[in-house]
């Protein structure tokens, strides 16, 4: 079950890190920088 | 410990190999970038604010979009094209979105069977594509991001050697977007299309991107 649980963070690391990424330079570009 | 990095060593590895890499990339893209300021009598940036621009974004995110374009194209061509003795390939009789039976659907879901996958309708419809969804999801957005860091590199060059800037629009249109995305594309293409066939007839003892090494050739869709 823990190692469920410890899959399922590594399913939300990769998601977070490129939702980070993305929004990041989005905002960056958007932002003329 | 010992037993979470076994479960998850493919993504922890990679993971890894991508910080270390995109780490190193921010040094070396930094670096030439100062450099290039020096050769243009421009200022050198700070390594913080070099993070913070958009030279790093559109360098990062032009690569991340074809990545994400390759999976998706994979994931949606892979469902209808087929390719005689490839282990990338489905058997040659089962082109297509498959049957409910086949997919575990509905009434055909097991007892443990994700809860999207039991209830039919839309969600289990949303479900069934979710892979892709999310791939080309990040295909867009990331592909969305190069444009708009792109436009604003080029924008400052341009400015740079007393030429106006291009709109959005323009931009879209120019041969610098349009040679930053397509020169990604192509080594994607190629390495995708080069494996699907190479793998027809070579092999990796222990892959299961590979066939068995004793597999015949002509055997499709078998994976060691």
């Amino acid at each position: 079950m823990r190692g469920r649980v410890l899959m399922r963070a590594m399913f939300w690391t990769y998601t977070t890190l490129i939702a980070i990424g993305l929004t990041l330079y989005i905002v960056i570009g958007l932002m003329g920088q | 410990m010992k037993r979470f990095l076994r479960d998850n060593g493919l993504s922890l590895f990679f993971l890894t190999i991508f910080l270390l890499a995109l780490g190193f990339q921010t040094l070396a893209g930094w670096q030439d970038f100062n450099n290039s300021q020096l050769r243009h009598e421009g200022d050198a940036l700070g390594y913080g604010r070099y993070l913070l621009s958009s030279e790093f974004g559109v360098a990062m995110l032009e690569n991340w979009q074809s990545e994400y374009l390759q999976f998706a194209l994979y994931i949606t061509a892979t469902v209808w094209f087929l390719q005689r003795g490839s282990p990338e390939s489905k058997e040659l009789d089962k082109a297509g979105g498959e049957s409910d039976e086949e997919q575990k659907i509905g009434r055909h879901a097991d007892e443990d069977s994700p809860l999207w996958a039991r209830v039919g309708g839309l969600r289990t419809r949303v479900y069934s594509n979710s892979l892709l969804l999310l791939m080309g999801a990040i295909w867009l957005l990331s592909w969305l991001g190069q444009s708009i860091t792109g436009r604003v590199v080029y924008n400052e060059e341009r400015v740079e050697h007393h030429q106006s800037g291009l709109d959005y629009v323009q931009y879209l249109g120019s041969a610098d977007f349009w040679e930053r995305t397509l020169q990604n594309w192509q080594s994607e293409f190629l390495a995708v299309g080069s494996m699907a066939i190479l793998a027809v007839y070579l092999r990796q003892r222990g892959s299961p991107e590979s066939k068995p090494v004793g597999e015949a050739h002509h055997h499709t869709g078998v994976t060691g």
